[in-house]
């Protein structure tokens, strides 16, 4: 019958009206930080900068001049003075699927590792984001000039190389990659420099470490892989708190658990597990905050190997005290309930 | 965690993508596929297939959007289990409501040209939603491909709910008209519930 051809037909409609409708209906999921927009413009000044530096130079870049203090970009926080005077500087490299990449920093806590890696490719590839679109913007890579990278390439007669990176810990079955992000400042066509953010769970070993960087040519249809071992250093000691919640069921839906609070430089770090009591209110849960953190890198809901829902939230800035206050709220971003923890 | 991000995690075949695309669009995908199945437990294992469909989606596809990439996919699979469960049309959360609703107009005295490729006509239907205006296609698209109810959808674009009703009955019979228009249908006869 045409009325249920027409709901499967329509399936493919126009993303962007999908969006606004969504948005409209409260559907959306939160808008998570926007840092790339943050990050370009100033990959865009660091990308000046350098470019000033170069025409009065013919040495290349220092390798350091684009470490962690250099790299880190987050819109909410600046990279705390404290965890600064714990960065490691770093001196591993490695050539091969068309590229050098040369380790610079590290800083490590029991949460987070921070990572910051220079890759230098040859004069026939522009180096890209591996997130880039030939249809992107150049502007978008935080480069001057007009036209889009698939435009820029013509120009130059080269090809776009996209560049990723992961950060890889030993598991108990070999190597694993936790959740991570890049940032990536494209220096010049053949210079990039990329911090890695990844999460570390806990108990994990640094022991190991391997860093893995992805090449793939425009065309192409598989990555090539660049493995460099690296010897990182647990640099930020850390407090360990529990906190148990006053009322477990204070928000409609869900029961929580303890929360383990980790505190170090680099900011204050806490998960805890959510059972899931009703799903209809459940699901209404949006979005959730602290009362004594603020800008905090993210928070999520991530379902566990155990069944059960993990809140976590890493980087938040702010003092903890003897109590820990999360608000929870709805899709409209109205408040549905609080959970009050108090430390053990 | 920014989708580009997620999706180089897809790209880098990084097991981390599935649950840091849950972490984002868990709550998204649910309650798409809640409005079509009705049940929690189906929309939750309906969800899982969605980031199933996602890894082995990605590579080949690398969505600049991640949260419609997402949501056609969780559609299309709330679908597909309505239909393989033969429960389309006894549905299934607003499902079934929102087929008589189209069926009423829609159905009657018309038949889906057999041989027509399911791409035309999602082709002649994107073209009739791009000629509406603003407020007719967000309502008609809440409806009939979030699935949202009636009552939902009048409460979160500030219009009464027998505003809602009308502007749907509406806009479902010029979309009858311009599938004739362009041929998508064929009049089994003259009469038809206009």
């Amino acid at each position: 019958m045409l009325s249920e051809e027409i709901l499967f037909a329509i399936n493919d409609a126009d993303d962007g009206m999908l969006e606004a409708v969504s948005c409209r209906l409260g559907y959306r999921v939160q808008a998570a930080p926007a840092r790339l927009g943050r990050l370009s413009r100033r990959a865009a000044l660091l990308a000046a900068v350098i470019a000033a530096f170069l025409a009065f130079s013919a040495v290349a870049y220092a390798a350091n001049l684009w470490g962690i203090r250099e790299m880190f970009n987050n819109p909410n926080m600046e990279l705390p003075e404290a965890a600064e005077d714990l960065i490691v500087s770093q001196s591993e490299s490695g050539q091969g699927a068309g590229i050098r990449c040369q380790v610079t920093e590290s800083l490590c806590d029991v949460n987070q590792i921070l990572l910051t890696v220079t890759v230098s490719g040859d004069e026939t590839h522009i180096l890209v984001p591996q997130d880039a679109l030939p249809e992107d913007p150049l502007e978008s890579i935080g480069r001057d000039g007009e036209g889009t990278l698939a435009d820029h390439a013509a120009r130059q007669g080269k090809t776009l190389l996209y560049i990723g990176a992961t950060l890889a810990l030993p598991g108990p079955e070999g190597p694993e990659v936790h959740a991570q992000g890049i940032q990536t400042t494209c220096i010049s066509d053949s210079e990039m420099a990329l911090l890695i953010q990844a999460e570390r769970p806990a108990g994990s070993s640094l022991e190991g470490a391997a860093l893995c960087v992805t090449t793939l040519e425009e065309g192409a249809s598989v990555p090539e892989r660049l493995e460099v071992p690296v010897a990182l250093t647990e640099a930020a000691a850390e407090t360990e708190l529990i906190f148990a919640p006053v009322d477990p069921d204070a928000v409609p839906g869900v029961r929580v658990g303890e929360a383990t609070v980790t505190i170090s430089p680099l900011g204050v770090s806490a998960t805890w597990p959510e059972t899931m009591t009703n799903a209809e209110d459940y699901y209404k849960i949006m979005k959730i905050d602290f009362e004594e953190l603020t800008d905090f890198e993210g928070s999520g809901s991530v379902l566990g190997d155990d069944g059960v829902y993990h809140n976590q939230i890493s980087m938040g800035q702010g003092t903890v005290t003897d109590t820990l206050t999360v608000h929870y709220y709805d899709w409209d971003k109205q408040p549905i309930g609080d959970i009050i923890f108090k430390k053990k | 965690m920014e989708d580009k991000e997620i999706v180089n995690l897809y790209w880098q075949r990084d097991e981390e993508a599935i649950p840091a695309t849950a972490a984002k669009y868990g709550s998204y995908c649910r309650i798409i596929a809640y409005n079509f199945l009705g049940s929690a437990e189906d929309a939750e294992e309906c969800v899982n297939d969605t980031w199933l469909g996602a890894w082995n989606s990605m590579p080949a596809n690398r969505p600049a959007r991640l949260a419609p990439y997402l949501a056609k996919l969780t559609r299309w699979l709330s679908l597909g289990r309505l239909r393989d469960s033969r429960r389309l049309k006894r549905g299934g959360g607003e499902t079934s409501l929102a087929l008589e609703e189209l069926s009423e107009v829609l159905d009657s005295g018309m038949d889906v040209q057999l041989q027509i490729e399911r791409r035309e006509l999602a082709a002649a239907i994107r073209r009739f939603l791009a000629g509406l205006d603003e407020d007719k296609r967000q309502v008609f698209l809440a409806r009939y491909w979030f699935m949202a109810p009636v009552k939902e959808i009048a409460r979160r674009f500030g219009f009464s709910e027998s505003k809602v009703k009308s502007m749907l009955s509406r806009t479902c019979r010029e979309l009858r008209e311009k599938l004739e228009e362009e041929h998508y249908v064929e009049r089994r006869n003259i009469v038809c519930h206009k």
